[in-house]
């Protein structure tokens, strides 16, 4: 994620309340962080399958900031075990949202969530009905 | 992404409504409307036929 959503100071939000924001959430399944469709990027091409031409577009062209979340990444590969507050896509999703996202003072925030991300984004405005709708 | 208007408040979808649309796999070319779908969304074609292509494929119309 960009910089401007860590623990965003008084200064930052100030910087932020001028700028715009993208968070991308991917599908379910095998794909991680960047990539839309494994399959895709595999036997099409990087620009069909994974998120670098929306993050190009976003960082390059228009200085937005950008947030990737990882919801498939459930479970520790060092440990096999669930990752806390992270347990299932819905859980990563709320989690990123309420620790980085609620408090991060944009302007405006544009998200693209892809398949399954669309339940993400259903936990996250479930949970968060006063701050989503402003 | 379907999202079901009972979870939403009146004011909660019509806010969405305006906001969001739901791009679906679709022979139609991108950006094309499709009717017939009753959700809170308004269905727009990816230019592409096949779900895990939707995102790349309407990468012109998101941005």
């Amino acid at each position: 994620m960009s910089k401007e959503f860590v623990n965003p100071d008084a200064k930052q939000k100030a910087i932020n309340a001028k700028k715009h924001a993208l968070i991308l959430i991917q599908g379910a399944g095998q794909a991680r962080a960047g990539v839309w469709s494994k399959q895709v990027a595999i036997s099409e091409n990087f620009e069909l399958g994974t998120m670098l031409p929306q993050l190009d577009w976003a960082v390059k062209l228009n200085d937005y900031a950008v947030l990737v979340m990882n919801p498939n990444q459930n479970i520790s590969e060092e440990t096999g075990k669930r990752v806390p507050l992270n347990e299932t896509m819905s859980n990563h999703a709320t989690h990123i949202w309420k620790n980085y996202v609620v408090d991060s003072g944009f302007q405006e925030i544009f998200i693209i969530a892809f398949s399954a991300g669309g339940n993400c984004l259903t936990s996250i405005m479930k949970q968060n009905p006063d701050t989503f709708y402003n | 992404m379907i999202i079901e208007r009972t979870i939403l408040s009146v004011h909660q979808q019509q806010w969405l409504s305006e906001r969001a649309v739901h791009l679906i796999a679709s022979p139609q070319p991108l950006g094309v409307v499709e009717s017939g779908e009753t959700t809170l969304l308004k269905h727009v074609s990816a230019g592409h036929k096949k779900h895990d292509y939707v995102t790349g494929s309407a990468m012109p119309f998101i941005m």
